[in-house]
């Protein structure tokens, strides 16, 4: 009987330090765990799978060490079990994802083993906190070392829990120790306590989630604290400039709101206003790389356009879009809405650009950064084609989506108008070459009047005559369309007699003060006083300047091109500060022409941004076909069949006359289910699959030839055709799944911070957990009190009163140790607080042991005692000692303790 | 209440500290150990006391008996009998018990009656003597008789020894087994008095002095009586009863005690408990008592496996015992 009763304590005692000991520390190192996975994504692998096999070790080696098993022996089984299982899986020889198996692997045995020697260290090693503590906090700060914002903030953030962690631990190890030493006649009662405590956590995790919006808050600044480069911009170099913090109200970005799938970040505002000041954000955009260079492979950059605001509002000086304008040569797709490799063409777009002479194709591949709008479709002029692109593994968590567009471009296009070329003859001379190219265009008599007449067009207004009085001024010389473009420009550039530029770029161009103008316009302000203001009065002034010449022009958003580094070359970084708008002017036969007038910001010097590492650029593939699998793979000869109709053939969109059946050579293949990596065998039979073929040299591939069909070109292909990646198409019971999870989702939070609020739960639970256990002396104060003040009959009051003096006067600092009441009252308490203790137990002695009668007088004095301890105490050491004294929980646990006869020798 | 009848408890009680005062005017600073030798009086035991010469011991048993008239009179002064027997090597049972000489007169042989038939003994030295002494007088004190050739003599009813006995450590010495040690109710130690007590004695020598050559009887032979009498219908309660039993049983299971407690240690033990709730004026047994007595009654019944065991493992029994105790409530 004995053993069994033993048996069954031991077993109370696990489950008690699993709870209080294992739980918590599971918790930090996932936290932990989180935290190096910030920094080093290349895991790769999900972290609650990293947390599961850690738990694994961390669990079974307390079990096995509870249970007193040796370290050493137990260890290097372990050990020898591992390295065994490595030989075998090095003896394995296959393909990647092998290799893969391997390299996952090797990362759960590491977390495994570490969460071995936790559970040893936790159940043997007496200081275990500070040890695991301490190797957690030097994880933390390595990790966090990768970080390229690395603010205090940060730091605090990230070891907050793990400090909290070792205090709670050095904290509740001797609670737990003392808990688990009482008697097993005890547990029920300590089995109750624990009930009512794991309800009381309960209630303070439901209290924890009324705060929740303060944590997602907190949340969501602590992503943007950790997101660094890629950071979510609200709280941007806030420590470092106050001023140049972004206020969305006066900048040329907005949060997107097409919040369908749950994300949203930057993008160009739909409508430009002259405002009083433009604030700039900081962070990087989108990058790009545009295969558009000069005949020597200079690099030729072009401006990305967002959208043309044709329309013009004078009252409120703001540029609108307008769907009906001429001519639409604005190609309207959503990029994200494209499924991977698909593709849309436009070829309208090439035929309103009203363009025929000096045209070419140029492509570029846009990688759209975590915090960009990923609905926008940022191109360089008359963009026609868009394919979606995958973005490599390595950048997923920097670049969202990823697209390759193709735009038909004029060769006398680029950036370089403003740039001054500084010495470099190529771009002077290209500049020379392009301008005499355009004085060809001597008037628009050659142009569409619809064109001429909606893009000539001006507000009336004495403002606008004053602007057309002025135009006429400064373009009095000029005899072609470019000379008055040139003129204009001129005009922004000229200097006054000490040499001192007139205009100048500033992003506070303040309010016009003039009280004589009726009406002010901020657009007359900076064309005729201030002369400053930032690109949208350049394009907004120069816009109306030049129709006022006559020559149709638009104005224009988008992103300003900076080359800024020859070491990628072809790669474009783009920031929010460089959102621009500038204008496009219109010349026959050579379609529309970037024209950008805002001068350079003398007194800023260009910010130095990183030219950050350009994403890997996806293979080009010259096949990709999408069909379905009658039979699935055949896992050795790793082949398999399709049945196709669809095909894309080096990026061109086709369809077979007939469903044809290809035979795929699958062995060098990656396999992806949805998101996920997987392998050959999780084809089934009649699957929708996507596969894709790379351009490379190493293989046989047919070049297209135009003056064949489709279908006779397919002969040509060969057989089989080798396959880099399959796609399999979410079955349906999959997409069913899918979007149940999705409603789940909805209904709690994203993914991306689920982890993070469940951690910061952790935290309060945490801090509510040692709070509560402050405050229990506090409540067991209250509740003997109020058991005393709601006793039944004198016999229970007088019980009661004891058990409340005794609590008391030990929280005040005096112990009874293993005296009796009666002497404590006597010796101890008596003397020092001027109590009645010792009447008071004198008459609950002889109750407790003679007779239950109450003599008279006795009500009296046990009502009198019970109401004069706390006064009595009060009146000794004062109140707030004594409130001080009972957030002392150790002394508290020594009241429930069994006294330790020993430390008294003799009487 | 000079007019109105004493209730019995508190007729005893003046009775009591009557005589703890009268001969706390001798032994001073001892209060604790004069109601030992009362309560062990009243419980109808003996007492041993075991300590270093000169703390005192004689002159307690002296006052105690100069303190109380009547009974086997046979001073001057009307008190009840005092003997005192110093236990040497040499001394013979015959010495204690005494012996038959022959009658010239009557012809016959007639029983001298020894030192023994007295009321209140005083057994000094008592390891000095032969174990066959000892035995001689344990017996007597376990049956309250004698038995001398074919003849049995009763005692008196007020039959009380101070026993008291040197350290063991010293030498010359014959220990008194185990067996032996358990008929004595109790074994207690004055040990020294503090400075201030001393510094007191030493001051008021003389007067001492004058006191213990006429102490005043304070009580009656009969009221000594009437208190054991009394002290058997002491209340204790069943859960204190409980407590003596988990004490007694704790000390036979305890690994550190080789030889626990006799059930003859625990019926002592209740005695004496009621016979000190008796002494502290009280008519019921409370928690306290316990711990005063545990020591003094227990302690000397039991043979420990080592010095340290001996200091704590009985401290240890009753600690736990009486928390059990103050967790109680009234009626449980």
């Amino acid at each position: 009987m004995s053993t069994i009763l033993s048996n069954r304590k031991t077993i109370f005692q696990l489950l008690f330090k699993l709870f209080f000991i294992v739980v918590p520390t599971l918790f930090i190192s996932y936290f932990t765990l989180a935290i190096f996975n910030l920094s080093y994504t290349n895991l790769d692998i999900g972290i609650v799978n990293q947390a599961f096999y850690f738990g694994l070790g961390l669990v079974f080696s307390f079990i096995l060490y509870f249970f007193r098993a040796r370290f050493v022996f137990t260890f290097l089984i372990l050990l020898i079990v591992y390295w065994v299982l490595g030989r075998i899986l090095a003896q394995l020889d296959g393909e990647i994802d092998v290799f893969q198996v391997v390299v996952k692997f090797k990362l759960y045995a590491t977390l495994f083993i570490i969460g071995w020697l936790f559970g040893f260290l936790l159940e043997r090693v007496k200081f275990s906190p500070i040890i695991i503590a301490a190797f957690l906090t030097l994880i933390s700060i390595v990790a966090l070392k990768e970080q390229t914002d690395f603010s205090i903030s940060t730091l605090f953030f990230s070891l907050f829990p793990v400090l909290a962690y070792a205090l709670y631990l050095l904290f509740i190890s001797p609670i737990l120790a003392d808990l688990i030493d009482l008697d097993f006649k005890k547990s029920k009662r300590v089995f109750l306590r624990t009930l009512v405590f794991l309800l009381l956590v309960t209630s303070a995790f439901w209290l924890s989630r009324l705060f929740s919006d303060t944590a997602i808050n907190t949340n969501s600044k602590y992503i943007g604290e950790k997101g660094g480069q890629f950071d979510g911009g609200e709280n941007e170099n806030k420590g470092k400039e106050k001023a140049n913090a972004y206020d969305e109200r006066n900048g040329l970005l907005e949060r997107g709101n097409k919040l369908d799938d749950g994300d949203d970040g930057y993008k160009l505002k739909d409508t430009m206003k002259m405002s009083d000041k433009m604030s700039q954000a900081d962070h990087m955009m989108f990058c790009a790389k545009l295969k558009n260079y000069f005949p020597d492979g200079t690099p030729q950059p072009l401006y990305f356009v967002y959208h043309y605001l044709t329309k013009y509002d004078p009252i409120k000086e703001s540029f609108i879009r307008d769907a009906s304008m001429p001519y639409f040569d604005e190609f309207n797709v959503d990029p994200s809405s494209l499924a991977m490799y698909r593709s849309k063409l436009d070829r309208n777009i090439i035929k309103n650009c009203l363009a025929s002479k000096q045209r070419k194709y140029v492509e570029a591949q846009v990688y759209v950064s975590s915090n960009t709008w990923k609905h926008a479709l940022l191109a360089p002029a008359s963009a026609y084609f868009v394919q979606a692109i995958p973005v490599d593994s390595g950048y997923k968590k920097l670049f969202r989506s990823a697209y390759r567009v193709k735009c038909t471009v004029s060769e006398l296009n680029n950036a370089y108008f403003v740039y001054n070329p500084s010495g470099n003859a190529q771009l002077s001379e290209y500049q020379e070459q392009r301008f005499n190219a355009l004085r060809s265009v001597i008037d628009y008599a050659s142009a569409d009047t619809a064109v001429l007449r909606y893009y000539t067009a001006i507000p009336k207004g004495t403002l606008y005559d004053s602007i057309a009085n002025l135009a006429k001024r400064i373009t009095k010389d000029a005899l072609t369309p470019i000379d008055k473009v040139i003129a204009i420009r001129n005009y922004f550039l000229q200097t006054d007699k000490d040499g001192k530029k007139i205009f100048r770029y500033t992003l506070t161009p303040g309010k016009p003060s003039d009280p004589n103008i009726p009406n002010t316009s901020m657009l007359y302000s900076f064309l005729f006083k201030t002369h400053a203001g930032y690109c949208t009065y350049f394009a907004g002034a120069s816009l109306f300047l030049l129709r006022s010449a006559g020559i149709p022009s638009r104005f224009t958003t988008g992103f300003a091109t900076i080359d800024r580094a020859d070491k990628n070359k072809g790669w474009y970084w783009f920031y929010a500060s460089q959102a621009h708008a500038w204008t496009q002017v219109y010349f026959p036969d050579y379609g529309w022409l970037d024209f950008d007038m805002t001068i350079g910001n003398d007194d800023q010097r260009e910010a130095p941004h990183p030219d950050g590492t350009p994403p890997l650029p996806p293979q080009e593939q010259w096949l990709v076909i999408d069909g379905k699998t009658e039979t699935g793979p055949d896992l050795k000869s790793k082949q398999l069949e399709i049945d196709a109709q669809k095909i894309i053939f080096f990026n061109e969109d086709f369809q077979l006359n007939k469903s044809r059946r290809f035979k795929i050579d699958a062995s060098v293949c990656r396999v992806f289910y949805g998101e996920k990596d997987t392998t050959l065998s999780c084809i089934k039979s009649n699957d929708s699959l996507v596969l894709v073929s790379f351009d490379d040299a190493s293989k046989k591939i047919p070049q297209p030839k135009t003056e064949m069909s489709i279908d006779e070109q397919v002969n040509g292909f060969p057989k089989p055709i080798i396959v880099d990646e399959i796609h399999i198409k979410m079955r349906a019971e999959d997409v069913k799944k899918d979007e149940e999870k999705k409603k789940v989702n909805e209904k709690s939070l994203t993914n991306n911070q689920n982890w993070q609020q469940l951690l910061w739960i952790g935290v309060y639970l945490l801090v509510g957990i040692l709070i509560f256990i402050f405050l229990i002396p506090f409540l067991w104060l209250l509740i003997l009190w109020l058991l005393f003040k709601f006793a039944k009959n004198p016999l229970q009051r007088a019980d009661r009163a004891y058990q409340f003096g005794l609590y008391n006067f030990h929280m005040a600092g005096v112990e009874r140790d293993t005296e009796t009441p009666l002497s404590y009252a006597k010796e101890k308490t008596d003397p020092l607080f001027a109590s009645s203790f010792a009447n008071f137990m004198l008459l609950y002695l002889r109750l407790k042991y003679s007779s239950a009668q109450l003599l008279p007088g006795d009500k009296e004095l046990i009502s009198y005692f019970g109401n004069s301890v706390i006064p009595s105490i009060r009146n000794k050491i004062g109140f707030l000692k004594m409130c001080l004294n009972y957030l002392n929980i150790f002394r508290a646990q020594r009241f429930f303790r069994k006294p330790n006869a020993n430390n008294q020798n003799e009487y | 209440m000079d007019n109105q009848p004493l209730s019995p408890l508190e007729n005893n009680s003046t009775k009591l500290l009557l005589l703890t005062s009268n001969i706390e005017k001798i032994i001073r600073g001892k209060t604790q150990e004069v109601k030992f030798v009362i309560a062990a009086m009243l419980a109808r035991g003996h007492i041993l006391l075991e300590d270093n010469p000169g703390a005192g011991k004689t002159v307690m048993a002296k006052t105690l008996a100069q303190s109380i008239s009547g009974g086997l009179t046979e001073g001057a002064a009307g008190t009840v009998s005092f003997k005192r027997i110093q236990f040497t090597p040499d001394l013979l049972p015959m010495d204690l018990i005494g012996s038959h000489i022959f009658d010239d007169t009557k012809k016959e042989f007639i029983f001298k009656k020894g030192p023994l038939f007295t009321n209140v003994l005083l057994a000094d030295e008592i390891n000095r003597a032969s174990p066959k002494v000892q035995s001689a007088l344990l017996e007597c004190m376990a049956e309250n008789q004698i038995s001398a050739g074919d003849k049995t003599f009763l005692l008196d009813k007020l039959f009380f020894t101070i026993a008291t006995q040197n350290p063991i450590e010293m030498e010359g010495t014959y220990p008194l087994p185990a067996a032996q040690l358990d008929r004595f109710f109790m074994k207690i130690s004055f040990g020294y008095v503090s400075e201030e007590v001393e510094l007191d004695i030493y001051n008021n020598y003389v007067a001492i002095g004058d006191v213990r050559n006429n102490v005043s009887q304070v009580l009656t032979y009969s009221d000594i009586i009437g208190l054991q009498q009394e002290a058997e219908n002491v209340l204790i309660h069943p859960e204190l009863v409980k407590s003596v039993v988990n004490i007694v049983q704790g000390t036979r299971k305890n690994s550190d005690i080789s030889l626990g407690c006799s059930t003859r240690g625990g019926i002592i033990f209740i005695k004496c408990l009621k016979a000190w709730a008796l002494v502290n004026q009280r008519n019921f047994v409370i928690e306290d008592d316990i711990r005063s007595l545990a020591q003094p009654v227990l302690q000397h019944r039991m043979i420990f496996r080592n010095r340290e065991a001996s200091k704590t493992s009985l401290q240890n029994i009753v600690v736990s015992e009486l928390e059990r105790l103050a967790k109680l409530g009234i009626g449980n």
